[in-house]
């Protein structure tokens, strides 16, 4: 789930910070500019692991910050193609559930990945899974009895396979004005988000496929 | 700004949640002796003049703070690892022939049953077949417990056998918190007075 990256960068170091040990700053410094951002074809920076390497700090022209050129080596939440993991149920709609795993939300299984049959309940506001139906259609399968179905609640861990990932650079461009007024920018996309698919036997709700207590005879496990 | 190497190493979900949460036991220090630094200047009359204004990064404490969240919950097996428990894992994985992704997957998912096996690891059937309950009985060695249960089963016949009404409670700690694989194991038995 998590990767290293190794990453070279010239980090400034503000002057009430020299008395703190440089490598010190200089780790404060990374983490508040890349923890908890996502770098485009990278991933999701959580936190630095550790300094490589770092030059001589120099002073530049113009400010007092002392400069440094560094090599580190970053934490960054990046899963795998077809890596397993284990998230949690934000939400559903029409098409598709929303997944999250606390620091990272926009993970998302369309309608495609579903186990099939499945279809939205819109009473309930959940997928539900008719395991071995002949039922082709939406239709055909909100007529089925409610205790056959496997509803994919809310809040409930589910464990998927990661199929992509795609980043999205959100570039500013100049602002547009037509006629003095500042024209509204169009809903922004996450810059990275996940599909992932719950179609196999194995994924999808844990107790699923917790398989019963093998006997039958009075067991106390605590 | 550039990205030398943007996968040069994996990390399991474990070193993750460590180094975490040593980055929060030290924060939680700093705080600390800020604050009691700050009271004693106080106390001593003079103007604190927030000599270092360490400001710790709003954005690494929302990241770090959810995801020992989610490392830590109930459903992940993290909270119960150990350094020693995983090179053991994955000394023990060494002749089943897994991928390392494979290998990472098993050390951070910790499966219990066969159905998981099929989803982490491709074609199963084909690489390992028989042997997938080999795999399993690495992670938990219920090969003991199978034994245990048997035990247990025999001395219930036997009792049938004899006779007597008893009503046999056998309880097994989960040791899955052990990192040795001991099973502790206490038979009680209670005679049911005819």
């Amino acid at each position: 789930m998590f990767v290293l990256s190794i990453i070279k960068d010239t980090i400034a170091i503000l002057p009430a910070n020299f008395g703190v040990p440089p490598a010190q700053a200089l780790i404060a410094e990374i983490n508040k500019k890349y923890a908890n951002r996502v770098l485009h074809d990278v991933g999701l920076c959580i936190c630095t692991f550790d300094l490589v390497e770092a030059g001589e700090g120099k002073v530049r022209y113009g400010d007092g910050c002392l400069w440094y050129k560094v090599r580190f080596r970053m934490v960054v939440f990046r899963p795998f193609a077809s890596e397993v993991i284990l998230a949690k149920v934000k939400s559903s709609d029409e098409d598709g559930i929303r997944l999250s795993v606390g620091f990272f939300d926009d993970i998302y299984v369309p309608l495609a990945y579903l186990p099939q049959p499945s279809a939205f309940d819109p009473n309930e506001r959940a997928h539900f899974w008719l395991p071995d139906s002949e039922a082709k259609t939406p239709h055909e399968l909100l007529e089925s009895a409610t205790a056959d179905r496997m509803y994919i609640d809310q809040g409930e861990v589910v464990r998927v396979r990661v199929e992509a990932d795609e980043f999205y650079d959100d570039e500013p461009g100049p602002p547009k004005a037509s006629e003095g007024v500042a024209v509204k920018r169009e809903a922004r996309r996450a810059p990275y988000s996940m599909i992932c698919s719950i179609a196999e036997q194995g994924l999808g709700p844990v107790p699923w496929w917790k398989s019963a207590q093998p006997d039958g005879d009075t067991m106390d496990e605590e | 700004m550039e990205v030398v190497n943007a996968r040069s190493a994996l990390l399991s979900n474990f070193e993750v949640l460590n180094l975490l949460r040593e980055l929060d036991a030290e924060h939680i220090a700093r705080t600390k002796t800020a604050i009691r630094v700050k009271k004693e200047g106080e106390a001593a009359g003079k103007n604190s003049h927030d000599t270092h204004a360490e400001e710790i990064s709003e954005n690494l404490r929302t990241v770090e703070l959810e995801a020992i969240q989610y490392l830590s919950a109930d459903y992940q097996p993290t909270l119960h690892q150990s350094d020693e428990g995983i090179t053991q894992l994955v000394g023990s994985l060494q002749p089943f022939g897994l991928s390392k992704s494979e290998k990472l997957q098993i050390v951070n998912l910790a499966p219990t049953e066969p159905v998981e096996l099929y989803v982490i690891v491709e074609e199963v059937e084909d690489r390992l077949g028989s042997r997938m309950d080999d795999l399993l009985a690495v992670m938990y060695p219920k090969a003991n417990r199978r034994m245990v249960k048997l035990q247990w089963r025999s001395m219930k016949k036997q009792s049938k056998r004899l006779g007597n009404m008893m009503q046999t409670q056998w309880s097994l700690m989960t040791w899955e918190r052990e990192q040795a694989s001991k099973v502790t194991l206490t038979l009680t038995m209670i005679e049911d007075a005819v």
